[in-house]
Parts: C-alpha cells; structure tokens; sequence
C-alpha cells in the first residue's frame, strides 16, 4: 500500500482506473439489462482500426480511436432502426469490418509492436497526466449526463413502448448511451486495452444486478464493485508482478461469483 | 352550444382508419368514437387487428389512410401524453431481474415531462404514494417488481399510469398471466377507476368472460369494425351470435 502513497505513476494508475471503471459500470448497468452487453466488445474492435490509423499518420492514435468509435457507435443505431438489422448483426458486421480494418492498417504502418500491443492489452502504469485530466473530464462528462436522464434511461431500458408512448424520444435516448459507451470504451482501452474493456463494462454491472433489488442500488453496487476491482487489482499486480489489465478483469469475475453466489444461497 | 359541449366529450376520434403491412390490410376503414366516461372493451379474436388499432391511436404506428384525433387534436401533433395511459401487451415480459422496485417504476411515469436533473419533490412522492394506494399496492412499494404476481404488476403499470393523472387509459390484454381469481379483482379496480376517478377506459382483450359485468360499450373488430354499441344491446345482438357461431372465443377462453 506504501508504494501507492510514493510513486506518482501508482496513484495516476489508480485514479485513473477508479474514474473509468466507475464510467464503465454505470453505463454497464443499462447496457446489461437492455441485453446490449457485447456492444463494448463490438465497438472496442473498431477502436482498434482507429489506433492502427492514428498509427500509421502518427497524429493521436488516442483521437483518432475516438472518432472510430463515436461513428460507430452513431453507425450501428442507424443500422439497427433504419436497416432494420439485429443488434447482435449489426455489432458483428461493424466489430469484425473493425478488426479487418485495424489488422490491415497495422500492417502498413509496420507498427506490430509495443505500441499496439499497449493498446490492446492496457497500459494503466505509463499514464501521462494529460491523461488523468482528460479522464477525469470525460468520466464527469458521462456520469453527469447519465445521472441527468437517469429516469428517462431506466424508463427506456424497463418498457420502451410504455416509454416512447408517454412522449419521450425512445431513439435519442438510444443515440446518447451508445456515443457515451462509445466515448467510455476508448478511455477504457488505455486501462485494461481492446482486448479486456468490455470486461469493465459488463461484469461489475452483471455482478451487481446479482444482488441489487433497487434500480438506485444496482448503479451504486456495480460502482462499488467496479471501484474494488480496480484497487484490488493494481495492488495485486505490483505485489505479484502480474499484468494490471488481467489482474483488475480477474478480481472483477472474482466478485461475480461471489455475487451470483450470494444470489444462490438457500433463503 | 350543444354540439360543442357534445364535441368537448369527444376524447379519441378515429376516421375511415386504414393500416397494412405492405399490400396487406390489418385495419380497414374503422371508424370508432370514444367518448369520455366510456368503459369500452375492444373485442376481436387473435390477429383481429386490435393492437394494431389502439398503437395507431398512440402514434406509434401511422395509418395508410384515415385520420386520429386525441382531444381535438390530430395525433400527430398532439404532446399531451401525460393524459394518456397506456399499459402495452407485453407490460409484464420484462427480465424478472430487473432491479427496480414497485416505487421505482411508478416514478417512471412521472419523468417524460421532466427536465433533466429534476429531483422528486413532495408533491410527486405524494402522487406516488397515491397511485400505488389507489390500485391496492402501497403495501408493496419496496418490493422488486419482478417479485410480485403477474396480477400485481399489471397493478403497478396501472399506478404507472395514474401518477399524471390521466384521463384516458388504453390496457392491451391486461390479463394475461393474471390468475384468475386475481382477474375478477382487476376488473372492479379498472370500473372503480372509471367510475371514481372519473377515467375513461379502453380496453382490448379477446376474452370478456368477466369484464362484461362492467363495460358499458363494445367494439367488436375483425379487421373492420363489425360492431359498436352499448355492451346492453351487443349481448342481445347477431354480431355476438356470428362470432360465437365461428368459433371465435370470445365469451370464455382457457388458455
């Protein structure tokens, strides 16, 4: 715990994972229970072709990786109201033409090497304080907006009819938590990386929904729970000299046991 | 004077209403006053076209022809959702794990007219309070939702509802999944709503085994209007005869 309190590297590492694992949960909670857990995974492929791209120019792989992001986040509720393809097909055509992309760019650019590979499995200790800022600004940005439509969302999530029938804007609704996943994945990614973001999206909120019997708990335990794997993980990781990213996913699904567990238990 | 009054009753008029898929009609031509105070049941088998009927209503669908008009207004243009309620067929199919308590969802019908940030004041928590009370649920504000029986939480949509305080209120097959010792209890909530609170109903079912102790009008579809009439001369009527005659099941339905 004392080398947490010395180096400065330690407590970038970590206030950076806590404000993006919180990000993540709480956006997690809706996605799950609108049965959209993939869509991290999904767009985190198409993050990688913004990477290799902002690789190959060498201009901000992180910037470039946004605006992949964000276009697919935008492309994929356009191709699910107005193609009318299944959510799942839709995340698959645009996460694997992603994947597609993002190999063939890498390889123009030459660059498999340790800069990519930074990307896709995280690189929580070799964050710049540039980055603690943007973090901290984004992660504001995403629980602010969440916590102002809160209501609105849960309706959304709970009865879209009933929802879009009592007047509210069911589709915009939509746009906002998929450009916020968006914007959330590509922060996650320097975290945990490509490879592991849509863990910190997906298992602290299934974790939590195991045991939350109120819509107010469930975002507060999958923050708790996502807070925990974070801290939990770090200080594993340099006591054990293990990867930070592995390590913060594992105590997560460890926390996921327990949780669904505790559900299980005899009443 | 007393056309304008009579018109100011008026809460849904639909006109020469047509929709279809395609070249397929699902709704032809009906024409269906709804006038307030009614308690109407929709009636029609399976495939009728009635759900199709109350979502054209709604706006959710637009129609191939004809028009809708809610208060006055043409559908389109209309905002005033909040005194509309409305409880969709598949109200209880959420995920049975789904975090929220019966308070919870009963504030869900108080957001659409928010801003953004709004915190619950008195007066709002008071409506809950009410809502729940008046459909018998104040007991089980806490509870999860997916924890109560089908018949609760048809209650609870129902409080969902009446929190803005609406007028009107459209149930899409309100009882499936209710038992049926809970249904005959359901439906002398939804008659004391209509006679108490003064709310009009619209009911669509293809079962009137019990609810005709209470409905005053029937609306008998079956792609067009085939009947509409108060429910006194609909049970005396050919129409009921013909739809018992083919086999539709109308009167009692075991499912």
């Amino acid at each position: 715990m004392a080398a947490f309190l010395e180096y400065a590297f330690l407590q970038r590492a970590l206030v950076v994972g806590l404000l993006i694992a919180v990000a993540c949960a709480v956006l997690g909670v809706f996605l799950v229970l609108r049965r959209d857990a993939m869509i991290g995974h999904g767009l985190s492929h198409i993050t990688f072709a913004g990477v290799a791209l902002g690789l190959l120019v060498r201009r901000l792989p992180l910037a470039v990786a946004f605006v992949f992001s964000v276009a697919a986040a935008w492309a994929l509720v356009k191709l699910k109201s107005k193609a009318g393809l299944h959510g799942d097909t839709a995340l698959a055509v645009l996460s694997s033409g992603g994947l597609a992309l993002g190999i063939v760019l890498a390889s123009v650019a030459k660059t498999y090497d340790a800069g990519l590979l930074s990307y896709l499995f995280g690189e929580i200790l070799a964050i710049s304080k540039g980055e603690v800022l943007l973090a901290a600004a984004l992660t504001a940005a995403v629980v602010g907006i969440v916590l102002g439509l809160l209501n609105k969302l849960l309706f959304v999530t709970f009865d879209r009819e009933s929802a879009r029938a009592s007047g509210l804007a069911v589709e915009r609704l939509d746009t906002v938590l998929t450009v916020l996943t968006a914007v959330t994945i590509v922060l996650g990614m320097r975290v945990v990386g490509i490879l592991l973001v849509s863990a910190l999206i997906v298992i602290p909120a299934a974790a939590a929904l195991q045991v939350a019997t109120s819509f107010r708990g469930a975002l507060l335990v999958a923050a708790a729970f996502a807070a925990l794997s974070v801290v939990a993980g770090l200080m594993a990781a340099y006591a054990l000299d293990l990867p930070a990213s592995g390590a913060i996913v594992l105590v997560g699904l460890v926390l996921f046991g327990g949780a669904t567990a505790f559900r299980a238990r005899p009443t | 004077m007393d056309s304008a009054a009579a018109e100011a009753r008026l809460l849904v008029d639909v006109e020469g209403l047509s929709f279809g898929y395609g070249r397929t009609l699902v709704l032809e031509d009906v024409t269906l006053p709804i006038v307030e105070g009614d308690f109407l049941a929709v009636l029609g088998p399976n495939g009728s076209g009635k759900t199709t009927l109350l979502k054209t209503i709604l706006g959710l669908l637009k129609p191939t022809s004809g028009t809708v008009r809610l208060m006055g207004e043409p559908v389109s243009s209309f905002r005033s959702w909040g005194r509309i309620g409305y409880v969709p067929q598949k109200a209880t199919h959420f995920d049975p794990l789904f975090p929220a308590s019966s308070r919870e969802v009963v504030a869900m019908g108080l957001l659409a007219a928010r801003p953004a940030f709004h915190r619950t004041t008195r007066e709002e928590a008071e409506n809950i309070r009410r809502a729940l009370s008046l459909v018998g649920m104040e007991k089980e504000a806490e509870r999860p939702i997916g924890r109560l029986s089908g018949g609760q939480q048809q209650r609870v949509f129902i409080a969902r509802t009446l929190v803005r305080k609406p007028c009107l209120l459209f149930l899409d097959e309100p009882t499936t999944g209710v038992d049926a010792g809970a249904e005959e209890q359901f439906y002398d909530l939804l008659a004391s709503l209509n006679v108490n609170e003064g709310i009009t109903i619209v009911l669509v079912t293809h079962d009137i085994g019990i609810a005709n102790r209470h409905i005053t009008k029937v609306a008998c579809l079956n792609r067009r209007l085939v009947y509409h009439g108060s429910h006194a001369e609909f049970c005396g009527s050919k129409t009921l005869q013909d739809m018992l005659a083919g086999g539709h099941h109308l009167i009692s339905h075991h499912h």
